[in-house]
């Protein structure tokens, strides 16, 4: 189903409001035909004014838009072959949900018989078999949304677009729908871009990501690349949590750059491709996830270890958080999958060691 | 503390001087205006109670019936002409920038606060023979005459030999559009607030599933409005119906409306009780309206339940 080709080319795309605000800021995304993708980013930083731009209720100030090649930059928001999922879902309160699923196919003529049975198949992909009747104010949240989802997907669209659709959803509910919307892409095949503030709802659901931070793009990879090879300190930060620590550079060997820092004592490691070799004394930020550090044990040849003692610790079911001081007082956060024995002997430790393997230190140019 | 509801002592407090306020000088006077209406003239001020129903009897002539019927389609008139005329107004004061807003709508408020009987004798200066808007079409006339001699066409008077002004005064018209003058806001400010309760992702969604702007404004924005379309009907229409001051100003000697032939009774005729009778049947079929009205909405959600 999915492939390399582009459906949708966003090239060097600005969105002013006034003359001060920037909230798109010369954006370049290409979106695969058939695949899930995500626009992540915190509130405010140009995600929901991209899609809504892709879905035409604001024009670009420059660049362009093109949807299999052609410019839809200028075309109104009702002759787009892009259907949308807002935020609020935006069910029409007067009609029913049968009504609510026909009115684009009403809209665009399809004859009576016809939209009886495509009404039909849509509500049943989302599981609404048997609502058709009922009236938006005798469903739950979670229903409505189906409908309004069912209303996007009965028109067939090219693109199909999300706007926080999650969001007004209990934990519960969310992490289902997150599970049926990824199954229902598969499903009817069609392009789907979804926009949210949540890391996990675009980790667990999206093919690719991209991370948007006040208008810019800052890094557009798949889940698991942009999790383990961040490249900076902003989606590091965002993506997941993350230790960061500070470090000089002391001299470059070739690739291999040799690094002194607080925290971590003196590492080597090589230059990242993406980076251009950074002058000795200049400063960089290594960081490691907290479930790369490892807490007692025997160290390996190619480890890092930081003598520390254990401050405080969170317990979250699955795992922990342990808050490890180091001899510097900086704070570093050790995530331990949780065993029988684990915390209780991590509790005595007045003082220990952390361990991390080299090869999980990132280095991040910002 | 208990709830303020429980304590009775609070809620008589509370709950007695509008109470006894519309009780004195509300149902009180409208009782003795229901009794007078079952009673005779007798001299010059005098009216005994004697149940008859000559009163009703009366009003039925056709006459009468004429004028009621006359003021109905006129109140209807009015209602339907302020719908249409406020609906745009409604819907640009809803969609217009925030700082704007509140200037509009006091634009929209400003005429309540001058008198009414002010208002509409500066319509008269507005629509007389040698008010403003002849004075305007008189100038608009003269420059297209100068323009037309100016062409070289002077000598054919294409425009008239000279200007005749308009009859916009003392008829139907000029009572309809005082009318519509005066309600207007009363139709604008529920329609607005309908309008502004509108999420504004409706229309959006509309547009977004396909439908144009047209098919959007029916299909979406009208319906949501229809909250605001019916109180702005029911405020303009009832007080249409029972307008008396307009038609006594503006229109010509064919313009009464029922509540004209009921000043009169009261007045100059002095007819208390065929006055009482007209008012009550007028009232009748007000309240008629607005439970056929509910009666409309209970069965339409009863059907939309079934």
């Amino acid at each position: 189903m999915q492939n390399d080709k582009p459906i949708l080319s966003i090239s060097g795309v600005t969105k002013r409001f006034g003359a001060s605000v920037t909230a798109v800021d010369d954006v370049s995304l290409d979106i695969r035909e058939g695949e899930f993708f995500a626009l992540l980013g915190p509130s405010g930083c140009g995600k929901t004014t991209l899609l809504r731009m892709i879905a035409g209720f604001e024009v670009p100030s420059e660049g362009a838009i093109l949807l299999e090649g052609a410019d839809i930059s200028a075309t109104p928001p009702n002759r787009r072959p892009i259907n949308m999922v807002f935020q609020s879902y935006a069910v029409f309160p007067h009609m029913s949900v049968f009504d609510n699923v026909a009115y684009g196919l009403k809209v665009a003529g399809t004859p009576r018989g016809e939209i009886r049975a495509k009404v039909e198949e849509a509500l049943s992909l989302v599981k609404l078999d048997g609502f058709a009747a009922r009236k938006p104010d005798q469903l739950s949240g979670g229903q409505r949304q189906r409908v309004a989802l069912a209303r996007a997907l009965v028109k067939r669209p090219k693109i199909l677009l999300l706007d926080e659709p999650l969001s007004a959803l209990d934990a519960k509910l969310r992490e289902a729908m997150q599970l049926e919307l990824t199954r229902l892409q598969k499903s009817v095949g069609i392009t789907f871009i979804i926009v949210t503030h949540d890391q996990g709802e675009a980790l667990s659901m999206a093919d690719r990501i991209a991370v948007m931070e006040a208008g810019r793009v800052r890094q557009v990879a798949e889940p698991e690349v942009l999790y383990s090879r961040p490249n900076c300190r902003f989606v590091a930060d965002f993506i997941g949590k993350i230790n960061l620590f500070m470090a000089r550079v002391v001299r470059a060997e070739g690739d291999l750059l040799h690094l002194e820092s607080d925290a971590l004592g003196h590492v080597d490691l090589p230059c990242p491709e993406a980076m251009a070799h950074p002058a000795p004394g200049s400063q960089i930020t290594l960081a490691v996830r907290p479930e790369n550090f490892r807490l007692g044990g025997e160290a390996g040849a190619d480890d890092l270890h930081i003598p520390g003692r254990i401050t405080d610790h969170a317990y979250f079911g699955g795992h922990s958080s342990l808050f490890v001081e180091d001899k510097a007082g900086n704070s570093i956060t050790v995530s331990v999958q949780n065993g029988p024995s684990m915390l209780s002997e991590a509790d005595k430790c007045d003082s220990l060691h952390i361990f991390c393997s080299k090869k999980d230190v990132l280095i991040l140019p910002e | 503390m208990d709830s303020w509801r429980r304590s009775p002592l609070f809620f008589w407090i509370i709950g007695l001087p509008p109470v006894g306020w519309l009780a004195i000088f509300f149902l009180l006077p409208l009782s003795l205006i229901w009794l007078i209406s079952f009673g005779e003239k007798q001299g010059i001020v005098d009216v005994a109670l004697t149940w008859t129903l000559d009163n009703y009897a009366r009003a039925m002539e056709s006459i009468y019936l004429e004028i009621l019927l006359k003021s109905i389609v006129m109140a209807v008139a009015i209602t339907v002409i302020c719908l249409v005329v406020a609906f745009p107004v409604a819907l640009l004061i809803s969609f217009a920038p925030r700082r704007v807003k509140p200037w509009l709508l006091l634009l929209i408020v400003l005429p309540f606060w001058t008198n009414l009987l002010i208002r509409t004798y500066a319509l008269i200066a507005v629509l007389r023979v040698r008010g403003y808007i002849n004075f305007s079409l008189e100038w608009l006339w003269t420059q297209a005459n100068a323009a037309l001699s100016f062409a070289g066409l002077g000598q054919y008077q294409l425009l008239g030999a000279r200007f005749e002004p308009l009859e916009l005064l003392y008829n139907n018209f000029a009572v309809a559009f005082g009318l519509v003058y005066v309600f207007l806001p009363f139709m604008v400010l529920p329609l607005y607030a309908a309008l502004e309760r509108l999420d504004r992702s409706m229309i959006e969604a509309s547009l977004d599933l396909g439908a144009g702007q047209v098919r959007t404004f029916f299909s979406v924005v009208v319906p949501m409005a229809a909250s605001g379309i019916v109180s702005g009907v029911i405020i303009t229409f009832i007080p249409a119906l029972g307008s008396f001051l307009q038609p006594e100003l503006l229109g010509g000697t064919d313009s009464q409306l029922i509540a004209n032939v009921i000043e009169r009774q009261f007045k100059s005729a002095n007819d208390w009780p065929f006055g009482a009778a007209l008012s009550f049947i007028l009232m009748y079929l007000t309240f008629f309206a607005l439970a056929l009205r509910s009666l409309l909405a209970k069965g339409k959600s009863a059907m939309e339940a079934a």
